[in-house]
């Protein structure tokens, strides 16, 4: 999108004009469910969480700077209410399986050929806490100073969890090697598969997954 | 060296991760639900909208019912 359509789009929903809302929306589905999807446990929660986003995009937009980069700006409100989200959750968060990291031998994991599917796949069986640190410090970009401080945890606890994330993540991708095509599920079993096109109420899939347990 | 090592696990899921493509396809009725939230309508949580309905009220006194008839000593005598 150019930058002149762009504040065209932002000049009409500024004054809550629904069609250039829907057209903003559209533009940028891809990349704040892109976003979302990594913190989600599945797609109907990150749809969830996306369109809480958009909601604060809508209501703020006015505190937008037109001359900084519009997706930098949406990119980190998304990332925000991912977190939000996150202690919202908090206590189921905790409940899920917090457990002591077993250690993988060492090897080179970057040059798998793993493609998107399955890597959000292993991402979503990850418990919650861990999921959401490893995104911060791992894709974000975040230090583990600045994600204590998001998510009021200790450093240590932000390292500690990381560590268990990576060394989930390696079982994983070890399990996928012995079943190509196959990841392993060992938590999260009822997690609804992203690409499920079936339309499911939202307000109830994140209580199913939870009560299931 | 091994913090090397396990910045090859954090690549290949910031790599892997940076397309999504067709798993983050638009879908219509995102929308629709987007669009609800705007006009106020938000779709409400279960456990919330539980609360906020008269079924919480019938179980309150379903409840105080069953509290004074079935632990009222005056009852359990009888």
């Amino acid at each position: 999108m150019g930058e002149e359509e762009l504040h065209q789009l932002v000049k009409g929903c500024l004054k809550d004009d629904r069609l250039s809302q829907k057209l903003l929306y559209k533009a940028y589905y891809g990349f704040a469910m892109g976003i979302c999807l990594r913190y989600a446990a599945n797609r109907y929660e990150a749809s969830e969480i996306m369109n809480q986003g958009f909601y604060k995009v809508f209501k703020n937009l006015a505190k937008y700077d037109l001359t900084k980069p519009f997706k930098a700006w949406l990119g980190r409100i998304m990332v925000n209410t991912s977190i939000d989200y996150y202690r919202s959750n908090l206590k189921i968060a905790y409940t899920e399986e917090l457990d002591k990291a077993e250690h993988i031998n060492d090897t080179e994991f970057a040059d798998r050929n793993l493609n998107y599917t399955e890597l959000l796949d292993m991402i979503s069986q990850l418990p919650r806490a861990y999921r959401t640190i490893f995104n911060l410090f791992a894709i974000e970009g975040y230090t583990h100073e600045e994600i204590g401080e998001m998510l009021n945890i200790s450093i240590g606890t932000s390292k500690s969890n990381l560590h268990k994330a990576r060394e989930k993540l390696k079982v994983m991708i070890t399990e996928s090697n012995k079943m190509p095509g196959q990841t392993n599920r060992q938590v999260n079993d009822n997690i609804v598969p992203i690409n499920h096109t079936k339309h499911t109420d939202l307000s109830i899939s994140f209580v199913n997954n939870v009560t299931k347990r | 060296m091994k913090e090397e090592k396990e910045n090859s696990i954090d690549k290949l899921f910031s790599q892997g991760l940076s397309e999504p493509g067709d798993n983050a396809s638009y879908r219509e009725e995102d929308w629709d639900a987007m669009e609800a939230m705007l006009d106020g309508k938000k779709k409400k949580g279960i456990t919330r909208s539980f609360t906020d309905t008269g079924e919480q009220h019938c179980c309150n006194v379903a409840a105080g019912y069953w509290l004074a008839v079935y632990l009222n000593p005056a009852v359990k005598t009888r």
